[in-house]
């Protein structure tokens, strides 16, 4: 079986017998959904880059501690979710990846929306994570979760159609 | 199934999270309710429209920075079997020095061990009758008195005899006086049958000025262990030398400002946190400075750097400048023109940009100007 077919799960325990590849799937496979929820979640490019490099240390961290985890997308989406906490209460994002046209009036509307919102909007519509991983990752019960849902899905609804 | 009930369910049932038995019910009754038909429709509507934004990719290069921080982090660690295993093959390899090395520790060791089980010289010989004369048959008739007598006489005799030889001891000439009387002891110990005494005060051997044999080996003890406490200057010199020659960390030039630091300091600055970017400047001129210690021809390549590092620190005043020219003497002279730039009142530098016809050297040098972020 190639490191292609294996879950994160596995490929996080090669990690940890010290395959260099397993840690490079894991990477490509989710760079780019982490980088956009921390890049909307944020709301500047400059500070994601920095952001996601650091999230991948802090990974490394966890697989150098030996801790048993229970999934791998949760441990990744913690991380990150506690970063952008930490950015966001330290300074104001800058918004520097606006782009224009009708795409700009989404954008808008994403980031009006308030944190906790959004960043249950995200996982749920960027990275596909279910109700019951992001009430793990956000640290509330299912129906919390539901509830800032609906509200987010309600404020954009409001500014899209 | 009523409508706060559909609202409710109405997340569940987009995200495809819904309950089997209840999906039935649900479709029913959005069927038959407009509101909630619209509802379901305008959610549908917005996620379309979320969706249709285009996804953001990152930079490659911090792929490429992550990958080597990984390939840093995830080495194995060496137990102390791959240790073993090491000097194990060591051994296999070169077996005719291990060979060596055991012959001479072998002898070693049991040179020491025969050194210390060897008993002291200096043990104190026993004065009294050493040798058993054996008595004849007929001697047990002999007088208590008799054999008495005898032994005074020996004993006057032996006393004159050790006069007498520390006297020749002094006198040269009356040595040779010294064996007659002893031999006239003798034969007067084999007339009498009196058992062959050693002196009881027997003079000390003459050792020609020489300490006994347990006092030099103490005194030769006492002065190893002198030797070892005492510091090894030029080994300590050595070390010195090696640790001047190979620096712990590898020289690598250009990577706190060019690098992910710059980066960092980059971020720092736009999110407003510029004591934050001060310090990594800070560590970053703390590293040029080592740098130039090792490789003073860098200095040209670094000149930018070390300015653009100075520039920031410079947003701070002078009191952070006056620290890393303190700290930093090979950067002093760069720091030291920030400084003189800073110290410049400003009327004087917008009275210079005024004045085209004004002496050189009151002039602001091109190269003054500091290169910031």
């Amino acid at each position: 079986m190639t490191f292609e077919q294996l879950p994160d799960e596995a490929l996080f325990e090669a990690c940890r017998q010290g395959e260099l590849r397993a840690f490079e799937h894991l990477l490509q496979r989710h760079r780019q959904p982490l980088y956009n929820f921390v890049c909307w979640q944020i709301g500047s490019s400059v500070v994601a880059d920095g952001l996601l490099h650091e999230v991948f240390l802090r990974v490394l961290e966890e697989v150098r501690s030996k801790k048993q985890r229970a999934s791998f997308k949760t441990l990744l989406y913690v991380i990150a979710r506690d970063l952008c906490l930490r950015e966001s209460s330290q300074a104001n994002n800058l918004g520097d990846r606006h782009q224009k046209g009708p795409t700009r009036r989404i954008q808008n509307a994403i980031e009006e929306l308030a944190i906790e919102e959004r960043e249950v909007f995200l996982l749920r519509e960027y990275l596909d994570l279910s109700f019951a991983q992001i009430a793990e990752i956000v640290g509330c019960d299912r129906k919390t979760v539901k509830e800032r849902m609906r509200n987010a899905l309600e404020r954009l609804r409001q500014e899209v159609v | 199934m009523d409508c706060p009930r559909v609202t409710e369910l109405l997340v569940d049932y987009l995200y495809h999270e819904m309950d089997p038995s209840l999906i039935e019910p649900f479709e029913a009754h959005i069927a038959s309710c407009p509101q909630c038909t619209e509802q379901l429709k305008a959610f549908q509507a917005t996620r379309a429209a979320v969706q249709s934004l285009p996804e953001l990719e990152p930079p490659d290069q911090i792929t490429q920075g992550l990958m080597a921080k990984a390939a840093q982090a995830l080495r194995p660690k060496k137990t102390i079997w791959d240790h073993l295993g090491r000097s194990f093959r060591f051994v296999v390899m070169h077996p005719a020095m291990t060979a060596t090395v055991t012959l001479l520790l072998v002898v070693g060791i049991s040179f020491y061990a025969y050194r210390q089980s060897s008993p002291p010289q200096s043990a104190p010989r026993p004065t009294s009758f050493p040798e058993v004369v054996q008595q004849p048959t007929g001697s047990e008739t002999q007088s208590a008195e008799e054999l008495s007598a005898n032994q005074e006489a020996t004993l006057r005799l032996q006393e004159e005899d050790s006069t007498a030889s520390i006297a020749a001891r002094k006198n040269v000439k009356d040595v040779r006086q010294a064996p007659a009387r002893a031999a006239r002891v003798r034969a007067h110990q084999v007339e009498h049958k009196v058992p062959l005494a050693q002196p009881a005060t027997e003079p000390p051997r003459p050792t020609a000025g020489l300490a006994p044999k347990s006092a030099v080996r103490s005194s030769l003890e006492t002065d190893r262990d002198r030797f070892q406490a005492a510091p090894k200057p030029r080994l300590a010199a050595r070390r010195r030398v090696r640790s001047i020659r190979r620096p712990r960390r590898p020289v690598a030039p250009n990577k706190y400002v060019e690098g992910e630091k710059s980066a960092d300091v980059k971020r720092y600055l736009a999110l407003g946190n510029a004591a934050a970017a001060k310090q990594l400047c800070h560590q970053a001129l703390e590293y040029y400075d080592r740098v130039l210690e090792l490789r003073p021809q860098l200095e040209k390549s670094l000149d930018h750097n070390i300015r653009r590092c100075i520039g920031v620190i410079a947003r701070h005043g002078e009191a952070p400048l006056l620290k890393a020219q303190k700290q930093f003497p090979r950067l002093s002279g760069l720091v030291g023109r920030e400084l003189a730039r800073l110290r410049k009142p400003l009327r004087k530098r917008t009275k210079a940009k005024a004045k085209p016809h004004q002496r050189a050297d009151e002039k602001v040098a091109p190269s003054d100007k500091s290169v910031g972020y």
